[in-house]
């Protein structure tokens, strides 16, 4: 389905600068009406939308329509939660400029404008897991003590028995479940805000991409567990202050999953091929935190180096030579 | 065309600072060139003899020191010093340093005063050793690697070619002793190499590497009220023991240092000495 304007026709799309849909043909705002279409169709034009096995929402390579897929948002693929775009693509494009204009060795077009443009906003699907943890731990704790009287240092060594039992009730652990989108920049673009977190509505989805999740919740789960086990050792370890080192007799962390949820999550994304390569960036959509590593034009960190090693030396080698003439 | 206006207005402040440096330079050169055709006037007049060539050693021919006496005239007015030769083929009674610092004493060498601003430089054929021994405003000016580069300079060819190499010592004071004091930090080309090139591996290095994002949830960014319920925490003593050691507490030091000296006369001297 897309969402047409009642004015104009034209396609309306969510705005997150405003927080209304708007249509950006006829500048009208709260003017959508629902048109569906069938299948991976556009319900604009017709043509055959590029929508993959997981698409949820995709803009029509022919008419340029966002259109929302909707058998992929509803039934079991029906999102509980979704964090709408805070910002738009104006503002994403201007996050990237920001955090790399001062890089030395870009390759002159990543910050243009035409490439720049190609960035999407897409919703990510995660999985939001509340977990109860018991967590007991038993080990031994060495404190060290030196002290010198006259020539003499002494070491004092004490061992002492450490036990810890606590509860810890974690909520919203987030998973991303998209193939597409790799693990480790997922974790980094969190944390998210909760508290912007809606009843989902396709309204959303209008003017960006989305897909529905790759993988099930318990597949996903693994990294969830993961996650809440290594935060509960952490929380139990400051507790344990003093210590030297500490040696582990005996660490157990049970979970109970007491809640899933499935959520859709902003995220701006910015392609860029070079040298063969791509470099994939990653901006929160709601908190703006970027990911990824510029990549690096050698031809320039050549040109520039060597321009460099040849302007400090006649730097000083003028120096020199005024030192001479005085 | 975007990557070279790019490159010109990245590198603006270098291109300005050499730019700036280069006309400081040839402000410089124009000014002093018209300064040395001011030649210093000599005010000793106690000195007791004019000549500067004392060929002892016989290694030089009369047409030969005579055009170093030439020499020696004009770079003197130029730079407002003695500049003394003196050539030895015997056995010394005391060391060349004594030797060249009383040559200069006795005869009362000095541009501006007896003992004043001037150098001498000692060649003895019997031994091959050699002094270069500077006085006054030369004593100010000569610092050890100056010197030494003098000393290595002459004596790689003395024994080849004996005129060409007092020609090279002459020559070698006059340059030296145009240079300012400021000049005496004299800036060696590996040095300046090696410190361009490392600038230059500094500013590749940071420009290539880029600072990763960092993770900035913290451990109980997923805990709703911020803290785990700590239902049991004991940290029992099991036992204690103590080691003793004792502390070497030794002691060391250095000292060196080197440089200016007293003539037998009472005067000061600088200089070094070297061997051919």
């Amino acid at each position: 389905m897309i969402f047409q304007c009642k004015n104009c026709g034209g396609n309306v799309v969510y705005d997150p600068e405003k927080g209304k849909m708007h249509c950006p043909y006829c500048d009208s705002s709260d003017s959508e009406a629902g048109k569906t279409g069938s299948g991976l169709v556009c319900a604009g034009c017709g043509g055959q939308l590029p929508a993959g096995d997981f698409a949820s929402a995709c803009k029509c390579s022919y008419c340029g329509s966002y259109n929302i897929i909707e058998e992929r948002v509803q039934g079991e693929y029906t999102p509980h939660l979704v964090l709408p775009f805070q910002f738009g693509k104006k503002t994403a494009k201007e996050r990237i400029i920001e955090q790399f204009k001062k890089k030395r060795f870009l390759p002159s077009t990543f910050l243009s404008d035409a490439y720049l443009e190609r960035m999407e906003g897409t919703y990510v699907p995660f999985f939001l897991y509340d977990y109860f943890c018991r967590y007991r731990f038993e080990g031994t704790g060495k404190k060290v003590r030196v002290w010198t009287v006259g020539d003499t240092e002494y070491t004092e060594t004490s061992l002492y028995k450490v036990e810890r039992n606590m509860n810890v009730d974690f909520s919203k652990i987030p998973v991303d479940a998209s193939i597409k989108m790799e693990d480790g920049m997922m974790d980094l673009l969190e944390p998210y805000d909760y508290q912007a977190l809606e009843a989902f509505q396709e309204k959303y989805l209008s003017g960006f991409l989305a897909e529905r999740f790759n993988m099930d919740s318990d597949e996903l789960s693994v990294r969830a567990r993961e996650k809440a086990k290594s935060d509960a050792k952490q929380l139990a370890r400051n507790t344990m202050k003093g210590y030297q080192s500490i040696h582990t007799n005996y660490e157990q962390a049970d979970l109970d999953l007491k809640d899933t949820q499935y959520s859709l999550f902003p995220v701006w994304s910015y392609q860029y091929d070079y040298g063969g390569k791509k470099y994939c960036f990653h901006l929160n959509g709601q908190t703006g935190k970027l990911v990824g590593q510029a990549p690096v034009s050698y031809k320039k960190a050549a040109a520039y180096s060597t321009t460099v090693f040849m302007g400090v030396l006649a730097v000083f080698y003028l120096i020199g030579m005024i030192l001479e003439v005085l | 065309m975007r990557d070279l206006k790019e490159f010109f207005k990245r590198f603006k402040w270098l291109f300005l600072v050499i730019a700036v440096l280069f006309f400081v330079w040839l402000f410089l050169m124009i000014f002093r060139s018209g300064r040395e055709e001011a030649a210093y006037e000599r005010t000793n007049e106690m000195c007791d003899t004019r000549e500067r060539v004392f060929d002892y050693a016989g290694k030089l021919t009369d047409y030969e020191e005579e055009n170093l006496r030439k020499l020696i005239a004009e770079t003197e007015k130029k730079i407002g010093c003695d500049i003394v030769l003196v050539t030895l083929d015997e056995k010394l009674s005391k060391n060349i340093m004594d030797y060249a610092d009383d040559f200069y004493d006795g005869h009362m060498f000095g541009y501006n005063k007896p003992w004043g601003d001037g150098v001498v430089y000692v060649d003895n054929w019997y031994d091959g050793n050699v002094w270069f021994s500077t006085s006054g405003k030369a004593e100010d000016r000569y610092s050890d690697n100056m010197i030494e580069d003098l000393i290595d300079h002459v004596t790689g060819i003395t024994n080849q070619n004996p005129y060409k190499a007092y020609t090279r010592y002459i020559n070698d004071v006059s340059a030296q002793m145009s240079g300012s004091s400021i000049g005496s930090i004299s800036l060696d080309t590996p040095i300046i190499l090696f410190v361009s090139l490392l600038i230059a591996i500094v500013y590749a290095a940071t420009g290539i590497s880029g600072a990763k994002a960092k993770r900035t949830t913290g451990i109980t960014q997923y805990v709703p009220d911020g803290r785990p319920d700590m239902g049991f925490c004991n940290d029992a003593l099991i036992s204690t023991h103590t080691t003793r050691r004792h502390i070497d507490r030794g002691s060391g030091g250095s000292s060196g240092g080197g440089g200016h000296h007293m003539s037998s006369g009472g005067h000061s001297h600088g200089g070094g000495g070297g061997h051919h």
